[in-house]
């Protein structure tokens, strides 16, 4: 049980819009509106950052491009890491996850997504994989204590756009509660029963959120096959 | 029913990670052949997390040349910046020319890791002898599942009452370290779990270097097989050491021990291979 602190009353009575890492209660600079997809699959592909992929260079054995690629993730890469693993672990993960996106660069499809979303997406896996099996996360931190600025300034805004913008319209569009659960899902990556726990929310309950919540993510960026159902 | 659970699967993976039992079971539902992108919810999850868009932190220096050099031994000194001057962890790597791939091989060409030819693990492995005689206790037959109620540890007596344990002798290679060794290893996919026994194994000085555990999985590249842990083996007949894997290990093909610096490496220049136990 976790003790009640200002934190968790303010959790539970304000109405706070969604938040990724930030200063509570202050409302978030949003990313520019997307085009709302109408059909379940878009038309086209997923609209690339204006810079080229490295990766298909890189699955096609061009070593001139792995330099490129790690200059212009390396700090992307770092950020995740440091957001999801222990100050211990994070030089490590950050090793391994290279390793993985090496391994993975032919697996790269640039009409499933956008390049840093693929990055992302690899790096997460890996600090998912490792907080699991090293029991290790980062020194937690009450939300009054995140710093970080939520303008339009970093890499979400230039680079990875598309998929920002739209998982952006779909938070939007969540119930409070379930704005709240996913963001310590994913910013914060606490598990479902940590959450639960911190939320005062049945462990069931959260689970529903959190799949209800990135199902919408997922249809809003058209992704996968549209046969599955939403779960909950 | 199928596609429902397989998108709960996916979801929790994308964001919580899954259990051993809950990767086995994803696993299988994936190998059913639905018609799901399998990475499509953790695709969605790096776009929330993406949208969080604040100055990013640059990385520190230090570990930008541990990255580099890292990619210098993947791919060889073309990975390395302009104008750098990187000292590659094991200077023949940088000097080992790497065939042109065309834009139609997948991934990168075969390349030659040191200034002799690089043999493949199982080539390696076939030319052995094996002279090892296992004295670990028969598997017990199978019996009840016990996966569901063994805690996140399993003991040597867990892994060997598992239903698919499989016990693989080693191979020791013609390493120095290798002569007379012997031993197996235990491993059972549905506990994530396993333990290696080594015979003769020369004890090793951990300030100098450490033994260091890959396991190759059929389901993963085998130009980065999954570290199975760092160990040391001290003096005396017979070492058990368990198995720590850092990823999820679904169909075992090969297990190699090979020799590394202190705390082991990411990515092993394979130049001291010691014993390899390969999955019948």
């Amino acid at each position: 049980m976790v003790a009640e602190t200002a934190a968790d009353r303010r959790w539970a009575s304000e109405s706070v819009p969604f938040l990724g890492p930030g200063k509570l209660g202050c409302p978030p600079e949003l990313p520019p509106r997307a085009p709302v997809y109408t059909s379940r699959r878009p038309q086209m592909s997923v609209p690339q950052p204006s810079k080229a992929p490295l990766l298909p260079r890189i699955a096609a054995g061009d070593g001139e491009a792995v330099s490129d690629f790690i200059d212009r993730y390396k700090n992307l890469v770092w950020w995740l890491a440091r957001q999801l693993a222990s100050d211990a672990d994070a030089e490590d993960a950050v090793q391994e996850i290279f390793v993985d996106l090496w391994s993975s660069a032919d697996r790269y499809d640039p009409q499933r997504s956008s390049e840093p979303a693929f990055v992302a997406m690899i790096a997460r896996r890996r600090l998912i994989d490792r907080r699991r099996r090293t029991g290790r996360r980062p020194a937690e931190s009450s939300l009054e204590d995140l710093e970080v600025e939520l303008a339009g300034s970093g890499l979400a805004a230039v680079e990875a756009a598309a998929e920002a913008a739209l998982a952006g319209d779909a938070i939007r569009r969540l119930d409070e509660k379930e704005r709240r659960v996913l963001s310590l899902a994913v910013y914060q990556g606490l598990s479902h029963s940590e959450i639960a726990d911190f939320t005062r929310l049945p462990l069931g309950t959260v689970k529903t959120y959190v799949r209800r919540g990135l199902s919408r993510v997922r249809e809003m960026l058209g992704a996968g096959s549209g046969t599955a159902e939403e779960p909950g | 029913m199928t596609e429902a659970r397989l998108s709960e699967l996916l979801i929790d993976r994308a964001t919580e990670g899954l259990d051993p039992a809950a990767e086995l079971e994803l696993s299988e539902l994936l190998a059913l052949g639905a018609s799901f992108d399998p990475d499509a919810y953790e695709l969605a999850a790096a776009a929330v997390h993406l949208t969080s868009a604040f100055p990013l932190q640059a990385m520190p220096a230090a570990l930008e040349q541990a990255i580099r050099r890292q990619a210098m031994q993947v791919f060889g000194d073309k990975a390395a910046a302009p104008g750098a001057r990187l000292l590659p962890l094991t200077p023949r790597l940088a000097a080992a020319s790497r065939p042109t791939a065309s834009a139609s091989q997948r991934g990168a060409s075969s390349q030659s890791r040191a200034s002799r030819p690089w043999l493949p693990w199982t080539l390696a492995a076939a030319s052995l002898l094996l002279a090892v005689v296992g004295w670990w206790p028969e598997p017990r037959p199978a019996g009840p599942d016990l996966a569901p109620q063994v805690a996140a540890a399993p003991s040597l007596a867990d892994v060997l009452a598992a239903p698919d344990v499989r016990v693989i002798p080693w191979s020791p290679t013609a390493d120095p370290a290798a002569q007379g060794a012997g031993g197996d290893v235990v491993w059972s996919t549905r506990l994530q779990a396993g333990f290696m026994r080594f015979q003769h194994l020369a004890p090793n000085q951990p300030r100098d270097a450490q033994f260091q555990l890959w396991i190759f999985d059929r389901n993963q590249d085998e130009r980065y097989p999954i570290d199975g842990g760092v160990f040391d083996v001290g003096p005396g007949a017979e070492v058990v050491v368990p198995i720590d894997a850092k990823l999820a290990v679904a169909a075992p093909t090969l297990f190699a021990i090979t020799i590394e610096k202190p705390g082991g490496v990411v990515v092993s220049s394979r130049e001291r291979l010691v014993l390899v136990a390969t999955v019948a």
